[in-house]
């Protein structure tokens, strides 16, 4: 959570159905373990770690950070899991609280965590938000400052595709996209792309205004110490703004 | 009809990165004179065997709109987690259409 990643993962292993708990510390990083082997598991690749299962995988999917009216908009039938349990109530009691609210409240790393670090890579701060963007041995990070720098919007070419990185305002996070599009500019809120397609809302609209499927990569919105550690040496995405002054 | 300037400008953008092997971390780069391994869980995880619908709880006002989630979707179902109560579970696991999901925050 001090990293602020969020991942999906298959918790089966050759099509038995595992029970997962958080249990140990690596790089800063929350490991897995399954009761029933013992295996310690890194939750960001999915990767048994050490254990009786060391090297083994679990299939991996985007979680994606948003909001309860940004889900509305898109999912008016949405399910919840709500926990009951008195610590995550405590938490949440006030109505759950922004991903702003949560991320500002943390602005360092706990004590017990340096030790278990690897050689941080100090081309950006330790504590930086970004997205992580990855696909097979391409892995690249795109600042949250730089975006910002863009008026909240980048395209790039990522593994011969091209992708663009947008603040998303009512999800109060950073979203990674393949599109065709070259170009995109707000109206207001909405991110209105060059293709004729927009995003509004978190939802992608087509030139004909109906919904479009999306495209989107691996990706998490993370601090840039858990992402260079999981993916040592990532390339970084810093262009500097061209002036359009 | 020209570009809005903003858009040209974003094309310098579209030049591809020099694309270099890098790769994950794997079970064989795994240190564990560095890891820190409990005996016992450190957060009790959250195994949801039931869900409510989002737009209930909204209107119980359990949730406002600006409330964080993190979402996953299987087909058409859309799955939601309260990322402030996940910032306590670190672990949610259950299944949804028959199918089994968890999430790692």
């Amino acid at each position: 959570m001090i990293c602020n990643t969020g991942i999906g993962l298959i918790p089966s292993v050759d099509g038995t159905v595992h029970t997962f708990t958080e249990q140990g510390l690596y790089d800063g990083l929350f490991l897995m373990y399954d009761v029933e082997s013992g295996s310690h598991w890194n939750h960001m690749t999915g990767e048994a770690v050490r254990g009786p299962l060391k090297g083994t995988t679990l299939p991996i999917e985007n979680v994606f950070h948003t909001s309860v009216g940004q889900v509305l908009q898109e999912s008016p039938d949405a399910q919840v899991a709500w926990s009951e349990h008195p610590a995550a109530l405590q938490r949440s009691g006030d109505g759950g609280g922004t991903l702003g609210r949560l991320l500002g409240r943390i602005t360092g790393v706990p004590d017990m965590f340096p030790a278990t670090m690897g050689e941080e890579d100090s081309r950006r701060d330790r504590m930086e938000m970004g997205i992580g963007i990855w696909k097979g041995d391409l892995a690249r990070y795109y600042p949250l400052p730089v975006v910002r720098e863009w008026d909240n919007i980048v395209f790039d070419d990522f593994g011969g595709e091209r992708v663009l990185v947008y603040y998303d305002p009512s999800a109060f996070a950073l979203m990674a996209e393949l599109t065709d599009a070259s170009g995109a500019s707000w109206d207001g809120s909405i991110l209105m792309l060059s293709n004729g397609d927009r995003i509004e809302d978190g939802i992608l609209y087509g030139p004909d205004g109906e919904r479009k499927e999306r495209n989107r990569p691996l990706q998490v919105f993370t601090r840039w110490y858990g992402f260079s550690l999981t993916f040592p040496e990532p390339e970084i995405f810093d262009r500097r703004p061209i002036s359009d002054q | 009809m020209s570009l809005p300037r903003r858009w040209l400008a974003a094309a310098p953008l579209l030049a591809a990165l020099p694309l270099t092997t890098v790769g994950a971390q794997t079970a064989e780069d795994f240190d564990e004179s560095r890891a820190y391994l409990g005996e016992s869980p450190m957060f009790d995880a959250f195994y949801p065997d039931e869900y409510e619908s989002l737009a209930t709880v909204r209107r119980e006002g359990r949730v406002n709109d600006d409330t964080a989630l993190l979402v996953l979707r299987r087909g058409e179902t859309t799955l939601a987690l309260l990322t402030m109560q996940m910032s306590y579970h670190h672990i949610a696991q259950g299944d949804l259409a028959g199918e089994p999901w968890m999430v790692s925050f």
